[in-house]
């Protein structure tokens, strides 16, 4: 009787933690147990990811309104709004000009360009956004394409396009030009089109030489050239 | 003896579990009080929330960059680099030259394109995405439109304009053009414009049959042809 009414003690007290704690329950039938602790930590660890994905599409984005704006700019010739787009050591190397280096000399570079006054037209359409985001976020590249509208009343009016590729880094939270570099692909006057061979690039400007000269001599159309590309294809990753 | 030895054992088992379930009852009031299964359970459905609305962000950019890829690379006559970007499966539909199934025959038909030469201009700018990921995410569909400053020195220059319905599959986390189809609006004579006419939009190639005829048959300018949406009016949903 006595060593009855213990035994089921016993057994009582062996089973009552377990009914009293519903996750040893779950242990038992064989499902890991997660303390609150574990889904929190887990839960941190997706939202961490998840704000590294999200940061990513934003750079996205504010990497391609940095470079539209770069265009709107310089279709109407606001050069000192064009070179605050740059950081204090950004690059700007245009067809075969050569390489101006830092903000200043970026700014003094651009201010060689032409005014907007009547009888202008200097449109530089930026187009087909090829951005690549590094992975810790602080830089990226881009590589578009320009297609030039320029005119002047009476005197020229000529298609041109290029392609860029450019660097761009992140500043205090703020995307900047690091590198601009524009390829030339031809410059053909629009009397002509672009059978009868092309126009040569914008000349050196004599009193103004830049820090470095051109980072790849190249010529334009009627000669073929490829910009290498700063990415690799995107499914074959070659 | 037997007894009090067994006695002796549940006493020890009594206190020993005792102990556990308290240090048990401490700990779970510590890091699960009330309410913290229904703020993790909140947070988890927040969590998978996010998740799909930041990948359906980066499922679209990369969709985005996949077409601008493309055409960075038909601007170069870079015919492997843009069979690349084909699933094994994928078709190719262009102007009223017929369909070409598989990457194989997608590879076959571009290398019957123009070389990357001197005199050549095979310009092909990617524009206006209008994207569309399937809630899936695992396909997409987009229209695009493509314009095109066609030259071979000394033999023909020309604007061409036309829309693209493509559509993409996600494979093993890479998006691949599963279809591309390029419904050509114009084809025009550099020197002509657009209104005088135009040229016929490209037809079949001799000695390459495509492996399935033309899906649409319609003519260029000056004829008109509305391509199919792939989408519904986004406001109204009609």
């Amino acid at each position: 009787m006595k060593i009855r009414s213990l035994q089921i003690l016993f057994v009582l007290l062996l089973v009552c933690p377990s009914l009293e704690n519903p996750r040893i329950a779950l242990a038992a039938g064989g499902d890991t147990p997660k303390s609150a602790e574990a889904e929190i930590q887990a839960l941190k660890a997706q939202v961490a990811k998840l704000a590294k994905q999200a940061q990513n599409s934003q750079d996205y984005i504010a990497i391609c309104n940095l470079e539209d704006a770069y265009g709107y700019y310089v279709d109407k010739a606001q050069w000192d709004q064009v070179a605050d787009l740059f950081t204090k050591d950004g690059t700007l190397e245009i067809g075969l000009r050569g390489v101006y280096v830092g903000q200043d000399r970026v700014r003094a570079y651009l201010h060689k360009l032409p005014d907007l006054k009547y009888g202008s037209v200097f449109n530089h359409m930026q187009l087909q956004p090829m951005v690549t985001v590094d992975s810790d976020g602080k830089t990226a590249k881009g590589r578009w394409r320009a297609f030039i509208q320029v005119g002047q009343l009476h005197t020229r009016a000529q298609w041109g396009e290029a392609t860029y590729e450019n660097e761009y880094v992140n500043q205090d939270g703020v995307w900047k030009i690091k590198k601009l570099h524009a390829y030339f692909t031809y410059y053909v006057p629009f009397d002509k089109g672009w059978d009868k061979g092309g126009d040569p690039p914008p000349a050196a400007i004599p009193d103004l030489p830049p820090d470095q000269p051109p980072t790849e001599v190249y010529k334009l159309y009627p000669d073929v050239y490829i910009p290498p590309y700063h990415y690799k294809n995107p499914v074959t990753g070659r | 003896m037997r007894i009090s030895s067994l006695l002796a054992v549940v006493v020890l088992l009594f206190a020993a579990v005792a102990l556990w379930s308290l240090r048990g009852a401490f700990a779970s009031s510590d890091s699960k009080p009330k309410g913290t299964e229904a703020e993790i359970q909140a947070l988890k459905a927040q969590v998978a929330d996010l998740t799909h609305r930041t990948q359906y962000a980066e499922d679209y950019i990369a969709l985005s960059n996949l077409q601008t890829a493309y055409g960075y690379y038909v601007d170069k006559c870079m015919w492997d680099q843009v069979a690349d970007l084909f699933a094994k499966d994928g078709t190719l539909e262009i102007g009223l030259r017929g369909v070409w199934v598989g990457q194989d025959r997608v590879r076959a038909y571009l290398h019957t394109l123009p070389d990357f030469k001197n005199g050549t201009l095979f310009d092909h700018m990617q524009l206006q995405p209008m994207i569309t990921i399937d809630r899936d995410g695992k396909t997409a569909k987009a229209r695009w439109r493509a314009f095109e400053q066609f030259g071979m020195l000394h033999s023909a220059a020309e604007w061409g304009g036309g829309v693209y319905e493509n559509e993409y599959a996600k494979e093993d986390g890479v998006w691949k053009i599963k279809k591309l189809h390029y419904y050509m609006t114009y084809y025009v004579d550099y020197y002509k414009g657009w209104d005088q006419g135009g040229l016929p939009v490209p037809g079949p190639i001799k000695g390459l049959p495509p492996d399935q005829p033309t899906t649409d048959a319609y003519k260029a300018y000056p004829d008109v042809y509305v391509p199919p949406y792939h989408y519904k009016n986004p406001v109204t949903g009609k």
